[in-house]
């Protein structure tokens, strides 16, 4: 159709008189309003409610790493524990080794002399002051020292105050009887020693090490956690403030020491730290079903595993008794020998302790004299003229180390004295010599040192001490809870006040929501969340919801936490790092959400020069520790639509600081 | 020509001849309702944005309440640490949806808040326009913390404003100068037209604070 003016002017006529169609511009743009109005209440609607979600991810994110971390401090303080009773039972292992061989040494004593002379073992009747008796060991008499009606106690030679308990170091079952009952314990100590105190080494350095594996993986695990239950929580992106320096582990097992230290022992490294030694001879314990633990004996060092170098265990046996005492033996004559008799050997005044180990024999013996040409036993009446039926003698066979008394039985040396007259001449020409056949044929009174105590009265367990009867079963080598050629010892990790700052700090990340990319389009800075949560002491509850204090001021080697508690993290602290459980002295672990702008909350370089919120914020958005995935190895540069609200808020100058 | 005969013929050609002028009619009828209903609905969505963002509020106070017993800074917590926590939690969130008008009584400082975005004045109105509430606190002996948010919502669509305001109960909203409305001297003498809206929130709190 070919257009005209009139034809436009008439089109434009009918479309000013026809109305039609009016009021649906107006419901259009009504409708529009409305529509726009609903997209507004949906956006903002999805918005907010991703916005809870995402806050809900990060607390739970925190929440869960943080106890994680928890977990891991009281898997070490745990293992602390099991490391201080493995020690424990140990340290008392080889004091049962050293105790009972040298009470086996005093048994094979007791054996000898019971064999020999077994009048010497006879306790005399009734008491006498200021003397001491020999007591015969046997199955019912747990009186190794000599000491009559009274039980061994450990330390009693030292002064010590432990409970006499004769059995304090026993944990086998011994059957007794029989006279068996010192050489069982013995056998059973040494089984012990040789069979557990290995198997407890190895214990210990497995634990040692555990510890440090559990140390060195709680970042990851921490990391981990956060990561999967932010995402598991609709965030798209989970930063976590690294933590991984404060929990490094050497090659040496030494840890990093900002945090956490190893017990090195207070800088010895031939010792354990006195806290782990302590632990369980304060607490009960299994062993001995008691409250209260018991104690190592006073010769014994606790920190170093063995008999102290200068108060080695020592055991006096008296080898003598009453008759030696008083010399009421009958001499040669028939007299008994009174005071005085052997002046110098025997003055009570000059000996307070009375005579050196020794005992008194009276014994006889015949002589052979010798042809001074043949050298050859004669006849004594065909050469001498002297009848040999009476004639006296020592026998050298009493002992090996006869000691001072040596001099008694030398009949050339006392053959005017010894012999009878006449027979000092032949004597001194070295012809008169003791018959080895001789038989008993009158008595003579003499002193004869102890062959096990070689005449010092005592036998003494010093592995380092210059006695000449030392009970040296172990090949030389002291008996030690650590193998000599071994340096490792058992190392606690121990907390230092600093770590309660190890926040878990995590920031979750999403994109903002919107309806189109032109009608309601999300906004450009996405959606962040933040959440912190920290470590602190649980005091366990029945109910399970346990109190869970954090650190609210830190000063040196203390901590106070937030219920007024105040720990001690030093390393004679029974509390650093041991599990506090049935009432031990100790500390358990919790997890708790903190706030955010806290001084406390974040570790590292803001502590002393404040503002540590401010750049942990920092570090916290804008490092490279966001993940997307759970199995990620290392993090990732912050989600580029996070960029804009980098901009915006300005973590470091917008967070809080502290002058702390 | 006469007045009378003139009438005559025009009525006579608007009825028989044209019905120019019906859908004139027919809008100055329809419009005044129309625009009514649309401005309704237009205020009924930013109540609804309103309720939404209390709730948001809500939990936001309950997430600051869940922290706010331990300090800040060394030291035990200071009493009261808890409500004002979580005062300026929800207030931060409510922010957008009060008015920026700083000399309402009652406003509060922003100072303090971890992350505060300065040069934002509508602090002062969201902490004169809102009453928190902690209804289960962090150091109570339970499984939760609660908070409880009422907002004096700002009805700012003309006309159907007051209409909303009357229509709910007449002890939960006020309007004007005048209101009848009892819960916050500030938001009543302003004059502004305000909708209370009440959220709760509560957040698990698997410890104890003490």
């Amino acid at each position: 159709m070919k257009i005209t003016v009139e034809g436009l002017v008439r089109a434009a006529r009918r479309a000013h008189e026809d109305e039609e169609g009016s009021s649906m511009v107006f419901g259009a743009i009504t409708l529009f309003t409305l529509a726009l109005f609903t997209l507004m209440v949906y956006v903002v609607g999805i918005n907010s409610s991703a916005r809870l979600q995402n806050q809900s991810a990060a607390d739970s994110a925190a929440y869960s790493g943080a106890l994680v971390q928890a977990e891991a401090m009281e898997s070490i303080a745990f293992l602390n524990d099991g490391m201080a009773y493995v020690y424990y039972a140990e340290l008392r292992y080889t004091i049962d080794m050293i105790v009972y061989s040298t009470l086996q040494l005093f048994h094979q004593h007791d054996d000898w002399v019971n064999q020999y002379y077994p009048n010497r073992t006879e306790p005399d009747a009734g008491p006498s002051p200021g003397t001491a008796m020999e007591i015969s060991v046997g199955p019912q008499l747990n009186n190794p020292g000599g000491r009559a009606g009274q039980n061994y106690s450990p330390g009693l030679e030292h002064g010590g105050n432990e409970p006499p308990d004769y059995s304090f170091v026993e944990m086998g079952q011994t059957q007794g009887g029989n006279g068996t009952l010192f050489e069982e314990r013995y056998a059973y100590a040494k089984q012990r020693y040789d069979q557990l105190v290995p198997r407890g080494r190895q214990w210990l350095k497995d634990i040692h090490w555990a510890e440090r594996i559990i140390l060195a993986a709680t970042p990851a695990m921490v990391r981990k956690a956060c990561v999967t239950v932010g995402l598991a929580n609709g965030a798209e992106a989970v930063a976590v403030f690294p933590l991984d320096q404060y929990y490094r582990v050497n090659n040496d097992g030494s840890v990093n020491t900002d945090a956490f230290e190893d017990g090195s022992g207070q800088g010895n490294q031939q010792f354990v730290d006195a806290a782990l030694a302590q632990r369980y001879q304060t607490r009960g314990n299994p062993i001995d079903q008691q409250q209260q633990g018991q104690k190592v004996p006073g010769w014994f060092d606790d920190r170093s595993g063995q008999a102290k170098a200068n108060q080695g265990y020592e055991q006096t046996r008296l080898c003598w008794n009453k008759r030696d005492w008083d010399h009421t033996e009958q001499q040669s004559n028939g007299q008994a020998p009174g005071p005085g008799v052997y002046d110098g050997q025997h003055d009570v005044a000059a000996d307070p302790y009375g005579p050196s180990g020794h005992w008194h024999v009276i014994h006889t013996h015949l002589i052979d004299l010798l042809d001074p040409i043949t050298y050859s036993v004669v006849d004594v009446e065909d050469w001498y003229g002297i009848s040999p039926s009476n004639q006296l003698a020592h026998d050298y066979g009493h002992g090996t180390m006869d000691g001072p008394d040596a001099g008694q039985h030398d009949p050339v040396a006392n053959s005017q004295t010894e012999l009878p007259a006449g027979l000092d001449q032949y004597a001194q020409q070295g012809l008169v010599v003791l018959d080895p056949a001789g038989n008993a044929n009158g008595e003579h009174h003499m002193a004869q040192t102890c062959p096990t105590c070689a005449g010092q009265g005592t036998v003494t367990h010093k592995e380092q001490g210059p006695d000449g009867a030392e009970a040296m079963f172990n090949n030389g080598q002291p008996f030690s809870v650590f193998d000599p050629n071994d340096q490792f010892r058992p190392r606690p990790i121990r907390m230092k006040a600093a770590a309660f700052r190890l926040g878990v700090c995590v920031a979750t990340f999403r994109t903002a929501e919107g309806f189109d990319a032109t009608i309601f389009p999300a906004n450009d800075f996405g959606n962040l969340a933040i959440a912190c949560a920290q470590i602190g002491v649980r005091d366990p509850r029945q109910d399970g919801r346990d109190v869970v204090a954090v650190a609210t001021n830190i000063q040196g080697t203390q901590a106070q936490l937030t219920n007024g508690r105040t720990v001690n993290l030093d390393t004679t602290s029974q509390e650093d790092l041991y599990f506090g459980d049935q009432g031990a002295p100790g500390l358990r672990f919790g997890a708790r959400l903190v706030p955010v702008a806290r001084e406390l909350t974040w570790p590292g370089t803001g502590a002393s020069s404040g503002g540590a919120a401010g750049q942990g914020l920092q570090t916290l958005i804008n490092g490279n520790d966001w993940y997307t995935s759970p199995t990620a190895q290392s993090g990732t540069s912050p989600p580029a639509a996070l960029s804009n609200l980098q901009n915006f808020i300005n973590p470091a100058a917008s967070a809080k600081s502290f002058p702390q | 020509m006469r007045l009378v005969p003139r009438l005559r013929a025009a009525a006579k050609r608007m009825h028989d001849e044209q019905e120019s002028g019906v859908a004139m009619t027919e809008f100055a009828i329809a419009f005044p309702l129309q625009f009514f209903v649309t401005l309704a609905v237009m205020q009924f969505s930013l109540i609804l944005v309103g309720h939404v963002m209390v709730q948001q509020a809500a939990f936001a106070g309950a997430r600051a309440v869940l922290v706010a017993d331990v300090p800040l800074q060394a030291g035990n917590a200071s009493p009261g640490a808890e409500d004002a926590a979580a005062k300026r939690a929800a207030c931060f969130v409510l922010n957008p949806i009060a008015t920026p008008d700083s000399s309402l009584q009652g406003g509060g400082s922003a100072a303090g808040d971890a992350i505060h975005v300065s040069g934002d004045d509508r602090q002062n109105g969201a902490y004169a326009l809102t009453r928190v509430t902690v209804s289960c606190r962090s150091s109570d002996d339970q499984n939760y913390v609660g908070v409880y948010v009422e907002h004096d919502f700002l009805l700012v669509i003309p006309v159907v404003n007051h209409w909303f305001a009357k229509l709910a109960n007449p002890g939960e909203f006020w309007y004007g100068p005048t209101g009848n409305g009892a819960y916050n001297s500030a938001s009543q003498n302003s004059g502004l037209t305000c909708l209370t809206l009440r959220k709760s929130a509560f957040l698990p709190k698997p410890w104890r604070g003490q």
